[in-house]
């Protein structure tokens, strides 16, 4: 008998964060800072800090974009409104956390010795990944 | 060699047919639902995997082993 396990992906892994910000937006290479102690984020009208951000404010944007990590060890995006409106909302999320959760598993699989025989990108956007397991 | 599957929705949830060698635990947590049953027919003589609640025969055969191997198989085909 077999069981279908779901998980509600929770975004803790700052190499995997960092890696899906990058791959997302290529243009944010090597601009993406990680300060674990916390770094202002410029465009707020309260002071904010973050522990990984992205200085889209002095690119045009109405803010940086950054991470908080939270006593429970998950990071919260802070981003302003319309921003986040104008990178497509929620479907940007969405890409962010397929694209992190792709990252958790491909890092893990290599961790654990286990082969990645294919990656596939489907049509509703999902992603099918293959591992070899033993 | 054994080859498992994974699917990332598109919100980002992750589902599997549950294995302890998939990283599963590390992305957050997990719920998990029984998918099947395997029971032996004694009347025909063969293994029976089926679907839990529709009752769709997923896999059947002499070994019990192969059975579940294509069990898995065809759960995974419907991620």
């Amino acid at each position: 008998m077999s069981h279908i396990a779901q998980v509600e992906t929770e975004i803790r892994d700052l190499n995997a964060l960092v890696a899906a910000l990058e791959e997302i937006n290529p243009a944010w290479k090597e601009q993406v800072i990680v300060d674990t102690n916390g770094t202002t984020l410029h465009g707020y009208a309260e002071d904010r800090q973050a522990n990984v951000v992205i200085r889209t404010r002095s690119k045009g944007s109405f803010g940086d974009i950054g991470f908080l990590r939270t006593e429970s060890g998950k990071y919260r995006l802070i981003v302003d409104d319309l921003d986040l409106q104008h990178m497509g909302g929620k479907s940007w999320i969405d890409r962010l956390t397929r694209t992190y959760a792709k990252h958790v598993i491909l890092d893990e699989a290599e961790r654990s010795g286990q082969e990645v025989l294919s990656e596939e990108t489907r049509a509703d956007g999902s992603i099918k990944i293959m591992i070899e397991v033993d | 060699m054994t080859a498992r599957v994974v699917v990332i929705d598109p919100d980002g949830r992750v589902r599997a047919v549950y294995s302890d060698k998939l990283p599963l635990r590390s992305l957050g947590p997990l719920s998990v639902e029984r998918a099947s049953s395997v029971e032996f027919d004694t009347v025909r003589q063969v293994w029976r995997a089926t679907e839990v609640g529709t009752g769709r025969v997923l896999a059947e055969g002499p070994s019990r082993d192969a059975v579940i191997a294509r069990e898995v198989e065809t759960l995974e085909e419907h991620l």
